[in-house]
């Protein structure tokens, strides 16, 4: 029976039925598996600050404030998260062999990696951190602004609306 | 045979990835046996059929292996996989007392009453539920460690020995029905 298995898979091979995946496919699945890891965490550091905010800091202009910020989220970070994901997969399902056994803890140490995110981002100063630095400082301002409109935020003291 | 016997199971799969199929060759003739083995205890009625199908999956996904790993975990993984979703896709019926009367008939070297004990233990594992099962042939009967077996069957160490602890109690339990 060995012999036969053996010359039935080396008949397949010699005649091209059977061939190797490249090399590149598992090395390109293992990028866009990464790349979706911390997209994905991006995105959810970014949710979850808004949600933080939206529960610490209750008050007139909080449902504005979200929907707010939530329409400024940048269009292509969801996409880069979705699409590095299942890219990902596709790619990677092919070599479904891998050695990870702890997929619990894993997950478990994201779940906790996101907590402890927005927990230093809230209570160690980063937001105040991020406010006064590129792209997050426009950010900040154009919210501000919307919420409290009379502000000196962005369009100066006494705001547009004055 | 002598080059056969001095290469690692690494080597061989280093040789394979630059396209070498004569150690396609040796891998088959080194685990054809124990994988036919290995998956008729996972209660597939086709092992033969599976385990080609095991060495194809082999050959196409070798460029993933990673030579730093131990391969014969990296292959009993693919077994199981292969295995699990053969059993998944149709309805097999338990074919592991018929593989087994096979086995023993083969097996010269163990006299009759050891061959009547081996049945008996044998019969009372296929009776096991295969999550017991599984870990306790790969440790008994495979002779993998702790460390492979959680490798194979993607579980933690302590699980897998958990696993084993209550597959010997149940399995003296099932014994001693019989």
């Amino acid at each position: 029976m060995s012999k036969k298995i053996t010359q039935n898979i080396i008949h397949q091979i010699e005649t091209g039925k059977l061939k190797m995946r490249p090399k590149y496919l598992f090395i390109i699945g293992s990028i866009f598996s990464v790349v979706g890891l911390f997209s994905s965490l991006t995105l959810t550091l970014f949710l979850g600050n808004i949600i933080y905010f939206r529960y610490t800091h209750p008050g007139f202009g909080a449902e504005r404030k979200v929907i707010y910020l939530l329409t400024s989220l940048p269009w292509y970070l969801p996409l880069l998260v979705l699409s590095s994901i299942i890219g990902g997969y596709l790619l990677l399902r092919r070599y479904d062999f891998s050695y990870s056994k702890y997929r619990y803890h894993i997950f478990f140490l994201i779940i906790l990696s996101i907590l402890a995110g927005n927990y230093l981002l809230n209570h160690y100063g980063l937001n105040q951190f991020l406010q006064s630095r590129g792209y997050f400082r426009n950010l900040y301002q154009n919210e501000n602004s919307i919420i409290y409109p009379s502000s000196n935020h962005r369009f100066g003291k006494g705001g547009m609306l004055k | 045979m002598a080059r056969s016997t001095q290469i690692s199971d690494q080597d061989l799969a280093i040789l394979l990835q630059n396209n070498d199929t004569q150690a396609l060759s040796m891998i088959i003739s080194r685990y054809q046996a124990p994988l036919t083995r290995y998956v008729s205890y996972l209660g597939c009625n086709d092992p033969d059929d599976s385990v080609q199908e095991t060495f194809i999956k082999l050959y196409k996904n070798i460029q993933s292996y990673n030579p730093e790993k131990k391969f014969s975990s990296w292959l009993y993984r693919i077994a199981h996989n292969t295995t699990v979703s053969r059993l998944r896709s149709r309805h097999f019926t338990l074919p592991f007392a018929e593989y087994l009367d096979d086995w023993i008939n083969h097996t010269e070297e163990v006299d009759l009453d050891q061959k009547e004990l081996i049945r008996n233990v044998h019969t009372c594992l296929s009776d096991l539920s295969p999550i017991y099962r599984e870990p306790l042939a790969l440790y008994y009967l495979e002779e993998k460690s702790y460390d492979e077996i959680s490798d194979i069957l993607r579980l933690p160490i302590g699980t897998v020995s958990a696993r084993i602890s209550r597959a010997k109690k149940k399995l003296k339990d099932l014994c001693q029905k019989k």
